[in-house]
């Protein structure tokens, strides 16, 4: 009987790390992935622009092109925090030319800790570059124990990295190199408004403390470590947001006022597009934060004239 | 040290390894040490607790055997503390009292001893056993260790299966010696795995949503959640059930079987042999059957007493709550109107063929049963409400089958979120079809190796490692 049992584990430990392997091919296979694109062929941004969800939704690579004539890619993720924004940069930069410049969404919201998060499965394919390793260890110390199991780092997660590997098999198969966003913008089609602000509003109808995490700022210390460290220039935003909630946030200048700070200590120059006018009507917007393809496209051309402008006076030649 | 962490499968190796190089007779003493080891590791108040209440019991059991004159009392007053007891566990830890808070701010660590885990477990246990010694149907146990092993018996502590003490405690100073239980033992334990991690906690999140979301459903995601969490129920608690089983078959021990592919009933009456086996036996013999005896010449009437006591009794032993008070009202109402139609149902099973009767019967029985488990897994009597008034509400609340049904469920209308919602459903539908097969246990010979590695990989590739160690009736 032991015999057996033994046969029966080491046939398990081969079929887990064939598993594994399979995984990891197939992950890396499939172009929709951001971090698999970036580190499978050369994209070679001039301009990356990072943070989470927001960004990803807004900020379009195709019109920063059309008005500052610098070829974009947006590398942001849904409901990313900072050090997952560190880590794609990492992976980018692993694998592509170093670019110009990084812009990075920065608001109250994301230095809260409670809106985005660490999403390790996002990472399961690159568990062997030590770099990623250490930051799995330090966000999600539960996951961690098990990446060094056999196909553990792929089964943990498995609902959120299954559908991703399937995708890449198809990828793999069909030859398929080009991603369905290909500059990693992703407009937000079909959504008209989201009942965020509501919901909001109901849970907190007297407005919300907004919070100055320490470890989401040191994680945004570090991400802008590696970016200086590469030589980029870094300019850190806020995209406009819907005027009617502001009232809501009620510690928003004392958060601003602190980014400010942080921005000045790090030698960054800190962009704050809240003024703009399309910040008074929710016909520009589908979220809070989040404007639609109307508001995206007027914000965008804000942004690039902007940042031509700020280009001309030299202030980002720090 | 939950059924589902790395440490007890650990556990489980080694005691199966080392049980093997002692002589069948002595195996009980180290299944013993184990169980208390087990328990203390768990939680240091519960095994006190366990260990006042067995030997309590035990000494009771020999007083009731020993002195004729005063039997009656003292059966009866060591019933009433047992109930009592449990009365006040179930009291205290239901956070419509309070008392827990209460009890918390006054620097009480009450969590200790009276969230003893498997409590109501063992005190039903208890209860049987000194009322087979009252009724002279079974002698006491002469020996304190052995009623003690039978108490804690690791597999089937926290959650069961309610065994009785004669039968099991025969098993400890025998086990068996059949190797073959050990391979039905390990398949067991694997496709209790199977049911928890691939079956049940997929369908969590489903469920979840609908529980959670708050007002504003259509009545379909609404029975599709009530629908979703029968089943979710049914592979959580049969999960457990099959890893204790399986456990205990590693050292030689049978424990009785909990479940009997329950959603082929085709009568609540029927459901109820088939789910939970061991506790419906357990308020059948001491409560359903010594009442209806007792009323006997009311005929009829002492059959629906019967089923009111028992069931009422049921509920309160899942929860004080207002929503358990209406799940067992449910179950009184179904099994009396069953009981009071038998003839004419009798009559209808033999006009209709049974190719329509019978999976009219079963689709019946088991919506009747998911309509109940919506007050049963509802938060509070205010979402039970709400829930109830959605059923008789729009199909979708005035949204597309997308909007108001499948994204919903699925958490989102992603093709990620709806791959995997669909992959659920395919698994958890793929293995009611063939649980029948799954359930039978197989020889090496015969193919026991290939199941059990296909059983394994699906736990690997579609399995939720995260948060799988919490079972649903652990609460209980």
């Amino acid at each position: 009987m032991y015999k057996r049992i033994i046969l029966f584990i080491a046939l398990l430990l081969v079929l887990l790390l064939g598993l594994e392997k399979l995984y990891d091919h197939f992950l890396l296979k499939n172009v929709d992935l951001k971090s698999s694109f970036v580190t499978s062929q050369p994209v070679n941004a001039d301009v990356l622009f990072l943070g989470p969800c927001e960004p990803l939704w807004m900020m379009n690579p195709a019109l920063f092109q059309k008005y500052a004539g610098l070829k974009g890619f947006n590398l942001s993720t849904v409901h990313a925090n900072f050090a997952e924004n560190e880590g794609m940069l990492h992976l980018y930069l692993e694998h592509n030319k170093t670019p110009q410049y990084l812009f990075l969404y920065v608001t109250t919201e994301s230095v809260d800790g409670a809106f985005n998060v660490f999403n390790s499965y996002s990472f399961s394919q690159f568990v062997s570059d030590p770099f990623i390793k250490k930051m799995i260890e330090a966000q999600d110390p539960q996951y961690y124990r098990w990446v060094d199991w056999p196909f553990m780092k792929h089964a943990y997660y498995n609902s959120f990295i299954t559908f991703n590997m399937v995708q890449g098999i198809k990828h793999g198969l069909t030859g398929r190199m080009i991603p369905y966003y290909p500059d990693g913008y992703v407009p937000p089609h079909g959504i008209t408004w989201d009942m965020r602000y509501e919901h909001f509003v109901k849970e907190f109808p007297l407005g919300r403390h907004f919070e100055w995490n320490t470890s989401e700022v040191k994680a945004l210390q570090s991400l802008l470590d590696l970016a200086k460290a590469h030589g980029i220039k870094i300019v850190l935003y806020e995209s406009p947001m819907l005027n009617e909630i502001k009232p809501f946030i009620l510690n928003r200048d004392e958060i601003k006022q602190k980014i400010a700070k942080f921005a000045m200590q790090n030698k960054v120059p800190y962009w704050v597009f809240d003024t703009m006018q399309i910040s008074n009507t929710r016909s520009c917007f589908f979220s809070i934060l989040n404007t639609n393809n109307k508001g995206s496209a007027i914000f965008n051309k804000t942004f690039a004239d902007y940042f031509l402008r700020e280009v001309r006076r030299d202030s980002l030649l720090h | 040290m939950h059924f589902l962490s790395v440490p007890f499968f650990c556990f489980l190796a080694v005691a199966g390894f080392l049980s093997h190089f002692l002589p069948y007779k002595q195996r009980w003493k180290l299944l013993l040490i184990l169980s208390l080891f087990y328990i203390g590791l768990w939680n240091p108040g519960a095994l006190l607790v366990l260990i006042f209440s067995s030997l309590f019991t035990f000494y009771t059991g020999l007083l009731i055997a020993q002195n004729r004159k005063f039997r009656v009392w003292v059966y009866l007053l060591s019933v009433t503390i047992q109930v009592l007891s449990l009365f006040l566990l179930k009291y205290v830890e239901s956070e419509s009292t309070g008392l827990h808070f209460l009890f918390h701010e006054a620097g009480f660590r009450l969590d200790l001893i009276l969230y003893a885990v498997g409590f109501s477990f063992y005190t039903l246990q208890h209860i049987g056993y000194i009322t087979e010694i009252y009724y002279s149907r079974a002698e006491p146990e002469k020996n304190p260790l052995d009623f003690l092993l039978f108490s804690s018996f690791f597999a089937k502590f926290s959650s069961g299966p309610l065994e009785q003490a004669p039968k099991l405690i025969a098993q400890f100073r025998n086990p068996s010696a059949d190797l073959t239980l050990i391979y039905e033992g390990i398949q067991r334990v694997v496709l209790g795995i199977f049911k928890k991690m691939v079956l049940a906690d997929r369908l969590a999140p489903s469920v979840a949503r609908v529980f959670e979301a708050g007002q504003g459903q259509g009545s379909a995601v609404t029975v599709a959640g009530a629908c979703l969490f029968t089943v979710q129920l049914y592979f959580d608690f049969s999960a457990y059930s099959d890893i204790a089983i399986g456990a205990a078959k590693i050292f030689g021990i049978s424990l009785t079987e909990n479940f009997d592919r329950p959603f082929l009933s085709t009568s609540v009456s029927e459901f109820w042999r088939r789910w939970h086996i061991s506790l419906i036996s357990w308020f059948s013999n001491y409560i359903y059957y010594p009442l209806v005896f007792r009323l006997r010449r009311y005929k009829g009437t002492a059959v629906l007493v019967g089923i009111l006591v028992t069931f009422l009794l049921s509920g309160f032993w899942h929860g004080l709550g207002f929503t358990f008070f209406i799940w067992s009202l449910l179950h009184i109402c179904f099994l009396c109107f069953e009981s009071l139609t038998k003839n004419i149902r009798l009559n209808a099973s033999r006009s209709i063929p049974a190719l329509i009767y019978k999976p009219f019967s079963i689709l019946i029985t088991f919506l009747l049963v998911c309509f109940s488990n919506l007050f049963f897994r509802a938060p509070d009597i205010t979402v039970a409400k709400q829930l109830f008034r959605q059923l008789y509400g729009p199909l979708f609340q005035g949204k597309g089958f997308m909007e108001g049904f499948l994204s919903i469920l699925a958490g989102g209308g992603y093709q990620e979120v709806l791959f995997n919602f669909y992959l659920t459903l395919m698994l958890v539908g793929g293995f009611l079809i063939l649980e029948k097969h799954l359930l039978k246990p197989l020889l090496p010979s015969r193919g026991l190796f290939l199941r059990t590695f296909f059983l394994v990989t699906l736990i690997f590739v579609f399995g939720v490692f995260k948060h799988a160690e919490y079972f649903i009736y652990q609460q209980f």
